[in-house]
């Protein structure tokens, strides 16, 4: 309680106006108030809200869902990929709702794209399951229900992570991966201009 | 690390997990508490700080449904309350610790640090330590420091209930800095304001599907929103006209910016409950106002049905003024029910009928004797129903049962019948009900004339009375073919073989002919209501022979419980008096019942022709007076013969043979002028009578009933021997052979 001292405090977003108030124990004469210096530690006058921020919904909504797992194709041809559901109502975003589908290396392709042009440290992805691709193995192995379930899990974990990012944000290539039905990989990487 | 978008505050709480959680939590919080109270013995104040700062720390958890974070938090604040106490003891006897506002600002995290300045602002304001005023303004301006709709509520909740009793409650400051009411507003306004910021935001944290969850977990918290309200209504000093000018627009602000149908239902609703009914009355209209400006998805008519009903319960109640007379109530609620149906065009019938029927109530609650009121109220129904295309009105329907419940009510709290027939909108809505609903509503205003005994005066009160009830007079369709043979109404009666009801030509199922007894029965007894006072025998009379011509038209099924009230009732009034009316009202009776007799209902006009024979028996004559037509001689013939032949019309052969042999008596003991008073004693009659009651039952097929009919006939003829003893004659003789001829088969 007592081990931190007063500047170990940690900053505090701005709107958090409040801070240490001293009471002195005996009445000041208002001479005395007048001569008080403003301090440190003095109690800011917040803003008072409008209506309109205190009541609107939060513009911070961004919801992913990685769903509806299908597998196409035939024997050895076969590949699984997700539906990207996207709803919004962030500016940066061009649609308000979008939907997508996506494989696991349309996933690793982002991925790649991200590490090097943006400055985040970005999350790991889920497993490649180069071991269940080997040959005489039992099960569905890549295509069993339960993996594709885990996957999945993965998948929406690291895809909301990632777009929740502002700077994750400012990359062509995370739009195009979330709202463009198709990846064009011979795009020219870059950053979204902010209108 | 990385920047929280909504979706990523995922605090789904599993059900599973929440015992296991919430267990912990308590754990934890049991533990620290016993250690902060060791400590307090002790009195080691600041170890006791670091152990409550621990118990608060609880506090902070995303994980909790508000049901298991409420749990946690009032185990939490009762520990909080020793704290609080031994502070008070301290300062209380000189002890006080220096600096002890500024130093629980140390604590590492904002929940724990608000938690324990509320408590020491509030030893504070109770040990008059500081500004009172400055106080109350910093709390409740630091809780803004959380955020969390869930932390957030019930913080600036434990802010409410902490200084419950130390809010200024007077008009002018007591001291410099103590505070006065207008501070106390401001605090709890600004505190509610807030809270419903936090309450609506809750709706947008997590998941979209799930949103019905939440507005669940939303509903299960409002009562920490509506405290607010609470407190404001237990200031004393608030009085109208602050209420008016400070508190009303504050709130009502809130509540129609926020655009949140669950707020501002809660809200609304609130504020009807919590302040008293002097204050709706005077800010009604910003009130109203206020109702057109809520969200759409909002449902206004429970709110306005339950101001509704409110101000009606104030103004009726014992010892209440009453609405001040220059409140227009009826016509603000009225017009603002008006601008509500027309800005909602997609306003269910049901809904609408049910906000006429709140209406209704006021009126008649507050304006008994407006009636012009509640025709309005019904006109505006019809054309409401009207504008809605509504034609056919499903008889289990809501809309069957809220315009059934608007169609009672001037019933019940008129308890006039009377009245209703003066309305001129109440017949056509009630026409609009399907056909067993109508009968139902028929059939209770007419127990509520039975109850209270509204006598029904006039003939066009009748008429109208009847006309409201028609669908238990008659089936639809009867009237044109009555009407037709109205003006030869004695033969009319019976319908005619097209209507199938007539006649019991249909068959009918067994509860429908117990349905169609008890409403008959039910119209039968009202007309004995029909009657204009004991001095207006003529309009009585006029009242009774509208009643049988309309009664007439209900077919074969029904008349036979309506007529012969009808018959019974003009008997009652054939009292010594009016004797030339006599006539009229047993021609009347006479012709009721042969109608009956057309309508093979042979034993009930047996019996009331048996029963006018008794009557007639019972008026003395009075032979002075000589404009007395002699009805008995020229009608009682008739009659006679008339229930001979009813009699042997009878079903079934030994009653038939009884009810002959009963007449014999009516040849015997009438009593005619022409014998001045003495008993007619027509031998030859009286004869005929039984001879032709021993062959009926000669015909009879069981011995054994046989044996008894003779039995009792024989007791016939002896009684008559006896008592023609003196009288010669051959009829005389005749009899006696009679006697020894039956006897003789016996």
């Amino acid at each position: 309680f007592f081990s931190c001292r007063i500047s170990s405090f940690r900053s505090r977003p701005s709107f958090l106006s409040s801070d240490l108030l001293k009471f002195k124990p005996s009445v000041m004469s208002n001479q005395q108030q007048q001569q008080q210096q403003p301090s440190a530690t003095q109690r800011l006058q917040p803003k008072k809200q409008t209506m309109e921020d205190a009541y609107s919904p939060p513009a911070n909504f961004l919801e992913i869902d990685v769903c509806n797992p299908e597998t196409h194709g035939l024997n050895k041809d076969r590949y699984t990929d997700y539906e990207i559901r996207l709803r919004t109502n962030l500016p940066v975003f061009k649609l308000k709702e979008s939907s997508v589908r996506r494989r696991y290396s349309d996933f690793e392709w982002l991925r790649a794209e991200l590490e090097r042009d943006s400055k985040i440290v970005v999350p790991k992805l889920p497993g490649k399951a180069l071991k269940l691709q080997l040959p005489f193995r039992g099960g569905d192995g890549r295509f069993d229900d339960e993996f594709i379930e885990e996957r999945r899990k993965g998948l929406e974990e690291f895809i909301n992570k990632v777009a929740g990012h502002p700077l994750a944000q400012n990359e062509k290539c995370l739009h195009m991966f979330l709202q463009e039905q198709t990846i064009d990989k011979a795009y020219v990487p870059g950053k979204v201009r902010t209108t | 690390l990385f920047w929280q978008t909504r979706s990523q505050d995922m605090s789904g709480p599993v059900t599973e997990d929440q015992e296991k959680l919430l267990d912990e939590a308590l754990s934890v919080v049991k533990l620290q508490a016993f250690q902060m109270k060791r400590c307090l013995d002790k009195a080691k104040l600041m170890d006791a700080l670091k152990h409550a700062s621990n118990m608060l720390g609880e506090l902070r958890t995303s994980l909790l449904s508000p049901k298991s974070y409420y749990e946690l938090y009032m185990l939490i604040t009762d520990e909080m309350r020793h704290l609080e106490l031994y502070l008070l003891d301290e300062f209380q006897k000189g002890r006080r610790v220096q600096d002890l506002y500024e130093l629980v600002q140390y604590a590492g995290n904002i929940i724990p640090r608000l938690y324990l300045l509320i408590t020491v602002g509030v030893v504070y304001i109770k040990c008059s330590e500081i500004s009172r005023k400055d106080i109350l303004k910093d709390l409740v301006e630091m809780c803004r420091g959380v955020q969390h709709p869930l932390r957030g509520l019930f913080l600036r909740n434990y802010l409410l209930q902490c200084t419950k009793n130390v809010l200024p409650d007077c008009v002018e400051e007591e001291q410099e800095d103590s505070g006065s009411v207008s501070d106390s507003i401001d605090f709890v306004l600004l505190n509610f304001s807030e809270m419903n910021k936090l309450w609506v935001r809750m709706q947008h944290q997590g998941h979209t599907r799930e949103r019905d969850r939440r507005e669940q977990e939303r509903r299960e918290l409002k009562l920490l929103v509506g405290t607010n309200l609470v407190r404001l209504s237990q200031l004393d000093t608030i009085d109208v006209q602050r209420y008016r000018s400070v508190v009303l627009p504050a709130v009502l602000e809130q509540v129609v910016n926020c655009r949140d149908a669950l707020s501002q239902d809660y809200v609304m609703e609130c504020i009807i409950q919590v302040f008293p009914d002097e204050y709706h009355l005077a800010t009604l209209q910003d009130f109203l106002q206020a109702c057109a400006e809520l969200n759409p998805a909002v449902p206004v008519k429970n709110i306005l049905i339950s101001l509704i009903n409110r101000l009606s319960a104030f103004a009726t109640r014992d010892g209440s003024n009453g609405i001040p007379s220059d409140i227009p109530l009826f016509d603000f609620f009225s017009e603002q029910i008006a601008k509500i149906i027309e800005n909602k065009p997609d306003l269910s019938p049901e809904d609408l009928v049910s906000l006429q029927a709140a209406l209704t109530g006021l009126a008649l609650g507050v304006y008994k004797d407006r009636e012009d009121y509640v025709d309005k109220v019904l006109e505006t129904t019809n054309s409401g129903l009207d504008k809605l295309g509504v034609e056919h009105i499903n008889d289990h329907s809501n809309l069957s049962r809220e315009l059934m419940k608007l169609l009672k009510l001037p019933i019940d709290l008129w308890n006039d019948a009377l009245v209703l027939l003066r309305l001129r909108h109440y017949s056509p809505l009630l026409q609009r009900l399907d056909s067993p609903t109508k009968k139902s509503v028929s059939a209770y205003l007419l127990q509520n004339m039975l109850n209270n005994g509204t006598l029904v005066p006039s003939s066009e009160q009748v008429e109208q009375l009847l006309d409201l009830v028609r669908c238990l007079v008659a089936d639809p369709g009867a009237d044109a073919a009555a009407a037709a043979a109205d003006a030869t109404a004695t033969n009319s009666l019976g319908g005619d073989p097209g209507d199938g009801s007539a006649n019991g030509a249909g068959p009918g199922s067994e509860a429908d002919n117990e349905d169609l007894a008890e409403e008959q029965s039910l119209l039968g007894r009202v007309v004995h209501l029909f009657s204009t006072g004991p001095d207006l025998l003529d309009e009585q009379f006029g009242v009774l022979k509208t009643a049988r011509r309309i009664l007439a038209t209900g077919g074969g099924r029904r008349v036979k419980y309506t007529l012969p009230p009808v018959v019974f009732h003009s008997r009652q009034d054939s009292d010594d008096k009016w004797r030339k009316k006599c006539r009229k009202i047993f021609e009347f009776c006479h012709s009721t019942v042969c109608g009956l007799a057309k309508c093979e209902l042979p034993n009930l006009a047996l019996r009331l022709f048996v029963d006018g024979a008794l009557v007639v028996d019972k008026i003395p004559f009075d032979q002075h007076d000589t404009r007395m037509t002699c009805f008995a001689a020229e009608n009682h013939e008739p009659l006679r013969s008339q229930t001979v032949h009813a009699a042997s019309k009878l079903l079934r052969k030994p009653d038939q043979s009884r009810a002959v042999a009963a007449c014999a008596h009516l040849f015997w003991s009438g009593r005619p002028r022409e014998l001045q008073g003495a008993e007619m004693r027509d031998l030859k009659k009286v004869g005929e009578c039984l001879k032709r009651a021993g062959r009926l039952a000669s015909q009879c097929m069981d011995a054994g009933l046989q044996a008894q009919l003779y039995t009792e006939l024989v007791n016939y003829y002896l009684y008559f021997v006896l008592q023609s003893a003196g009288q010669s004659g051959s009829s005389g003789a005749a009899c006696v052979r009679s006697v020894w001829s039956v006897s003789g088969v016996v």
